[in-house]
């Protein structure tokens, strides 16, 4: 399947900046088609290249709103609000598992020394990833392009229990918290909400 | 804890706390258990009792008290009502309640708490009869309303019932209930405590920091808390209830401007906080009232302090005879020693400092720089001046702006936040969930971010150097814990690394 724009573009606004390596790592598909898409959205002015990677330009965020309202729109708005209530129960859950892995219960960093805990926190993590598989696999129905988070979440996972542990939280890097974020951040787009809102309703900030 | 097949006759669901008896933190909370030390030591505490913790247990896992439990906290009541000479609901003297939680662990802020509850019209003219005074009794009646409505009902439009023993077994309820409010539960599993244990309410007489000139409320400290110095530090509000010093809608004296206004209470108070500190052998941290010239302590409890100030208190408690080497050697956590190790605010510039803002600590460290808006700002004078970013929420984008600023300060979200999250990762001081206020207030200005306590100061605070190798105190406490055979290992680690 040819990448869409609405796939690329958001995941270049939700990274911020990003070359074409992350972003063929992320979207999951050839240097070469991604290559191909990212000229075609430079030359339409949609992206600019910056020393640091690609980032979109004014004309590309006003792109990606209508893409998200078209796409928004062939959608079933009353499955995809239960479908983002559902990510939202779940939500906490990983961001609490997430601060584990940073600072232990007596609220003192986790310096990892402590192989025991640490292995605690990853068992926690794969247990969480086990329970929202159906949700990811449920957005996936809805909209395939999400089907992609899934698969970077379960990656994610797999090099952490392999013993890379950056791949548990660290930005810019698609760990399980980098990944997990992107996908809340497109969520929130996709039912037409804002981050500040949901923020201030207490979901994820 | 009874042994056996068959229960106690009536288990103990509600007891005095008028110092007749020990009682433990376990069984009453950790409030209730300093009313009932201050009793027990004769300090003027207001009468008071508790329900337990476990009674707390009962009501959450049936939905009601147990059986007995009300009979129980109203003959307490009538106890309270002898004590200050005082009815509840009386259309004379009338005597109106405090009603607080109060768990085994302290949960600071994280649940309910109704004051000046008893309240009618009725009650509200005898106390304006009372007093002289038809204004201080509007005062808490209003406050009174405004209490039951957010937190008991929790329904600014609802109806606070006129009967004085209905609104009390409605807060007694609803101490209960915040047991498992969205704040406390998020608290605790932040902190790592249980959900299971429960907290305790605590009912006392209210006296009335409000009541007229010579009234007034505080806290002090019987040390310095931030460096240990020997010297009581607090701060106080003439005529004013506790709530208006939390709150911060009124900002507080020093506490020795007590001495020209109530020079009795003023020099009690100082003997109070010592003869507690002696009690409990560390430094205590106690809120008080005077009431029309008379002092009440509300509270006492051992004191939150930096890591400088535990190292200090250790050292000069144990010399003074207080506390043994064995026990100044348990005073400090490995964790402590360790941020001795780092920089902190120069505690005398820090008296002199503005606090602007205050959240939740998400990284530690200190930070000064200009604050920007964006993260888009914050790349671009990143590069040439330190800058602090400052925003609503981060997401993902954000992180090109979180790694070119030196510290980040967030309006909404908590420990667990996308900005908290990141900034551990990249090690950057954070402090999250300021209020929509910041946005607005820190525009335009230089900061220093003290990712530890989780404050934004204005302008740049000075910084003090971590506590050299060869400081006296630490070489002292060192030598110390090297003697003691019962050392945790990870303390005499950090201490090796520390000297």
């Amino acid at each position: 399947m040819a990448m869409t724009d609405v796939a690329l573009l958001q995941l270049i606004r939700v990274k911020g900046l990003a070359d074409e390596a992350a972003v063929a790592a992320a979207v999951g598909q050839s240097a070469d088609a991604v290559q191909a898409a990212c000229l075609a959205a430079l030359s339409g002015g949609l992206l600019t290249r910056l020393p640091r990677g690609l980032r979109l330009t004014p004309a590309g965020r006003e792109r990606l709103t209508e893409l998200i309202a078209q796409e928004r729109a062939g959608l079933d708005a009353e499955a995809l609000d239960a479908a983002y209530e559902d990510f939202c129960a779940v939500n906490q859950e990983l961001k609490t598992a997430i601060a584990a892995w940073q600072i232990r219960d007596d609220a003192t960093p986790n310096d990892h020394t402590d192989p025991g805990y640490d292995a605690r926190v990853i068992e926690r993590l794969a247990a969480f990833d086990a329970r929202a598989a159906p949700i990811l696999a449920r957005l996936a129905l809805l909209a395939p392009r999400l089907s992609r988070y899934g698969q970077r979440l379960s990656a994610a996972l797999e090099r952490v229990q392999a013993g890379d542990h950056a791949y548990v939280a660290r930005p810019i890097i698609d760990s399980y918290h980098t990944v997990w974020f992107e996908l809340h951040e497109d969520l929130i787009a996709m039912a037409g909400r804002t981050r500040a809102a949901e923020a201030a309703a207490g979901r994820g900030a | 804890m009874s042994v056996g097949v068959i229960a106690a006759p009536v288990d103990p669901w509600v007891l005095p706390l008028d110092g007749s008896q020990e009682l433990s933190h376990e069984l009453v909370g950790g409030k209730a258990w300093s009313v009932n030390r201050l009793a027990a030591l004769g300090i003027p505490t207001p009468p008071a009792a508790a329900m337990t913790i476990a009674a707390c247990r009962v009501y959450l896992s049936t939905g009601s008290l147990p059986e007995h439990a009300w009979e129980q906290l109203l003959s307490a009541l009538q106890a309270i009502e002898r004590a200050s000479g005082r009815t509840f609901g009386g259309s004379t003297r009338p005597l109106l309640l405090s009603v607080r939680s109060g768990a085994a662990r302290s949960m600071p802020g994280m649940m309910d708490t109704v004051l000046n509850l008893g309240l009618n019209d009725a009650v509200q003219s005898a106390l304006a009869r009372e007093s002289g005074d038809s204004g201080f009794a509007a005062d808490t009646r209003r406050r009174f309303e405004a209490d039951f409505l957010n937190t008991v009902l929790a329904d600014p439009q609802g109806s606070v019932p006129a009967d004085p023993w209905q609104q009390l077994r409605k807060a007694v309820h609803a101490v209960f209930n915040s047991w498992h409010s969205a704040r406390a539960r998020v608290y605790r599993e932040h902190q790592g405590l249980s959900h299971e244990a429960g907290t305790a309410v605590t009912v006392q007489a209210m006296v009335f920091g409000n009541l007229d000139d010579r009234s007034g409320t505080g806290v002090i400290f019987s040390r310095n808390p931030a460096s240990g110095e020997p010297l009581p530090m607090g701060e106080w509000l003439p005529r004013a209830q506790g709530e208006d010093i939390v709150s911060g809608r009124r900002t507080p004296q020093p506490i020795e401007s007590m001495q020209a206004v109530l020079p009795g209470p003023y020099r009690d108070l100082l003997a109070f906080t010592r003869r507690l500190e002696q009690d409990a052998r560390d430094v205590q941290d106690v809120e008080f009232t005077v009431e029309a010239g008379r002092l009440w302590l509300l509270q006492c409890r051992s004191a939150k302090r930096s890591a400088r100030a535990a190292l200090r208190l250790a050292v000069s408690l144990c010399e003074e005879g207080l506390i043994s080497k064995a026990e100044a050697v348990q005073r400090l956590t490995p964790e402590q020693v360790r941020s001795l190790r780092e920089p902190r605010l120069d505690p005398d510039a820090l008296a002199g400092a503005l606090q602007l803002a205050a959240g939740t600590a998400a990284c530690p460290g200190l930070a000064t720089g200009q604050a920007v808006m964006d993260s888009e700002s914050a790349v671009e004078r990143g590069e040439h001046e330190d800058v602090i970013l400052v925003c609503r929420t981060t997401s993902p984008e954000d992180i090109h702006g979180m790694l070119a600023a030196r510290g980040i300060v967030t309006a909404l979200g908590g420990a667990t936040s996308h900005a908290a999250v990141v900034s551990r990762e990249i090690g950057v001081p954070c402090v999250v969930g300021c209020g929509e206020a910041v946005l607005e207030l820190l525009k335009g200005r230089r900061l220093t971010v003290d990712g530890q306590g989780g404050r934004i100061f204005d302008g740049l605070v000075r910084i003090a150097a971590a506590t050299p190798p060869d400081d006296p105190d630490l070489r002292r406490f060192t030598a110390w814990a090297r003697e003691q055979e019962a050392a945790p290992p990870s303390l005499l680690a950090a201490l090796q690394a520390a000297t």
